[in-house]
C-alpha cells in the first residue's frame, strides 16, 4: 500500500497538501499517527521559550570576563574561608555539586544521546538519496545540536543551578537527535525509488 | 598550633578532600566539556570528559558525545571512544591539573584548541578492546550558521539558553531545492559520472527556474564544495534573496557552469531567523559547532 511521503505530510501539517494525500490520510492510521507525531514535535518545539540573542557580542564577552573574574575571587575567599573554618573547628558542606538525583538524569540523557548517536551512524545518512527538504532539515538540525554542544562546553562548574543546566541541555540533545533520526529514516522509508 | 595551621594547608589544598567550603568548590561539580564557543580556532565536534574517570584516564580521554556531521563524526568517532593518541601526543595517564580533574581530557581540549581549521592529524582510539586510528581535519569553529552570536548563553549564570527554534524559524528550503532527490556521490558511483565527488542530482526538480536536470553532479556551490546534502543546502541559505549563485556541475561527464538567482524571500518555503557567516577561504564550511 503507498503512503504519504515526508513532503505529503509536511504539506498536510502546513494545511495543504494534494487530494489524494488528504483522502489517503482519511483512511490511513499509519500515516495519521506520523502526523500526529509531526504536530506533537511542533508543540514540543514551541513550548520552549523564545531566544533573543544579543546583537553584539561585547555584552555576551563582557559578561563572561566579569563572571570569570568573579569565580576567581570566590575560589580565594572560599580558599580563605576554609582555612578560618577549620581553624575554629568547623566544617561547612560544599553546595553546587552534581546532586545523586541530578547525576542519575545526567546519565540516562547522555545514555539515550550515545545510541541515538549510533542508529543515526547505522542510517548512513550521506549514503541516502533524500529531498532537498529533507537536507535542509538535516542541516538545521545538525546546527542546533552544535550549537547545544556549544553550550555544554560553556557550562562552568560551581554556578548554581549546574546541574539542572546541564540535565536540560543533554535532553534537549536528545531531543534533537531522535528528531534528526526521523528525518533521516522517514526520508530513507517514502523516498520513491 | 602548628599541626593545626599544617593540617589547614594541606586539605585545602587536596581538592575532593570533603573538607568543604562555603563557596563554589575549586573544580567543577559537573563535567567540563572543551572548545568554548565563539573562539576561532579549529573544531573536531566532541564533548570531551574533563571529569576525573579513574576508568579511563589512565587509557585517554573519554568522548561523551560526537556532534552530528562534524569533522569527528566524519572520521568515525562515536560517543564512549577513548582517545590515546592526538597526533603525537599520547593521552593516557596524564596527570591531571591542581582541579583534580581528567588529566588525558584536559590535555585533549588544549591539543584541539591550538588547532587551525584545516589542520590534519591522526588519532589513535580505542572502542571496547579494540585499538584503531583515524585521521581528523579540523573544522572552523566560528562557522555555526550564526550560532557564534551565542558564545555565551545571556541570562543567569549557569543557566542555559533555549536555542531550539520555533517552526517557521526551523527549516530552511528554497522552493526550487525542495523537491530534487540528491544524494552523496561515493568514487564507485562516481566513475559512471566522471568525478569521485559531489552531490548526484537523481530527480531534478520540475521547477525550470533552476537549471539543473536529473544525472547533474554538484561540485561547487559558489565555489564552495558540498560535502553532504545537508551542507548543500547549508552553502545555499548563506545567500541572500537577489544574489547570484554560480553552480559548477558535471552534466554527461562534462564540467559545466549554470547560474541560479536566489528567489525573493516570500517565494521561499521556510526561512532561517540566523545566517551563516561565510568562510575566509575554503575548508572552512563543514557543519560546525
Amino acid at each position: 500500500m503507498m503512503h504519504c511521503t515526508l513532503e505529503d505530510l509536511l504539506a498536510l501539517r502546513d494545511n495543504e497538501g494534494s487530494s489524494w494525500a488528504r483522502e489517503h490520510l482519511d483512511g490511513c492510521d499509519v500515516c495519521r499517527a506520523e502526523l500526529d507525531a509531526m504536530y506533537q514535535r511542533v508543540a514540543r518545539l514551541k513550548a520552549l521559550p523564545p531566544l533573543s540573542p544579543p546583537r553584539s557580542r561585547w555584552p555576551a564577552i563582557r559578561n563572561q570576563v566579569l563572571a570569570t573574574q568573579a569565580r576567581r575571587r570566590q575560589r580565594w575567599m572560599a580558599s580563605g574561608m576554609a582555612a578560618a573554618a577549620l581553624l575554629a573547628g568547623v566544617l561547612v558542606l560544599r553546595p553546587h555539586q552534581v546532586t545523586p538525583a541530578y547525576a542519575q538524569e545526567l546519565a540516562q540523557a547522555k545514555r539515550q544521546s550515545a545510541s541515538l548517536e549510533a542508529e543515526l551512524q547505522s542510517l548512513d545518512p550521506d549514503s541516502r538519496v533524500e529531498s532537498g527538504r529533507a537536507a535542509a532539515m538535516a542541516a538545521a538540525l545538525e546546527d542546533q545540536i552544535a550549537a547545544v554542544d556549544a553550550q555544554l562546553s560553556g557550562l562552568e562548574g560551581g554556578q548554581p543551578g549546574i546541574g539542572q543546566a546541564a540535565v536540560d541541555l543533554w535532553r534537549d540533545r536528545v531531543n534533537l537527535m531522535q528528531q534528526l533520526v526521523d528525518v533521516h529514516a522517514t526520508n530513507a522509508a517514502y523516498v520513491g525509488l | 598550633m602548628k599541626w593545626i595551621l599544617a593540617l589547614a594547608v594541606v586539605i585545602v589544598g587536596v581538592p575532593g578532600s570533603g573538607v568543604a567550603v562555603a563557596q563554589n568548590p575549586s573544580r567543577p561539580g559537573d563535567p567540563r566539556y572543551g572548545f568554548p564557543p565563539g573562539e576561532h580556532h579549529g573544531r573536531l565536534g566532541v564533548l570531551v570528559n574533563t571529569q576525573a574517570d579513574p576508568e579511563t584516564d589512565s587509557i585517554g580521554a573519554h568522548i561523551e558525545a560526537v556532534t552530528p556531521g562534524s569533522p569527528a563524526a566524519k572520521a568515525g568517532l562515536k560517543a564512549g571512544d577513548v582517545i590515546t593518541k592526538f597526533g603525537s601526543s599520547a593521552l593516557g595517564g596524564v596527570a591531571s591539573d591542581e582541579t583534580g580533574g581528567s588529566g588525558p581530557g584536559r590535555k585533549l581540549v588544549e591539543l584541539a584548541r591550538a588547532l587551525q581549521p584545516g589542520d590534519s592529524l591522526r588519532v589513535e582510539y580505542r572502542r571496547g578492546m579494540a585499538v584503531r586510528t583515524t585521521t581528523l581535519i579540523a573544522g572552523d569553529v566560528s562557522v555555526i550558521s550564526g550560532f557564534d552570536r551565542l558564545a555565551v548563553p545571556p541570562g543567569p549564570p549557569g543557566g542555559r539558553v533555549s536555542i531550539v527554534p520555533g517552526p517557521d524559524d526551523f527549516m530552511f528550503c528554497f522552493g526550487d531545492w525542495c523537491d530534487m532527490q540528491i544524494v552523496s556521490l561515493n568514487p564507485d558511483l562516481g566513475e559512471y559520472f566522471g568525478t569521485k565527488e559531489g552531490i548526484l542530482v537523481v530527480k531534478a526538480s520540475g521547477d525550470t527556474s533552476l537549471p539543473l536536470k536529473s544525472g547533474d553532479v554538484i561540485l561547487a556551490i559558489g565555489g564552495r564544495k558540498p560535502t553532504s546534502a545537508a551542507h548543500a543546502m547549508r552553502i545555499l541559505r548563506s545567500y541572500d534573496p537577489g544574489e547570484t549563485v554560480s553552480i559548477d556541475i558535471m552534466r554527461r561527464q562534462k564540467r559545466a557552469t549554470i547560474t541560479w538567482h536566489v528567489p525573493a524571500r516570500d517565494n521561499q518555503m521556510h526561512h532561517f531567523r540566523f545566517r551563516e557567516m561565510r568562510p575566509d577561504s575554503d575548508g572552512g564550511d563543514a557543519p560546525q559547532g
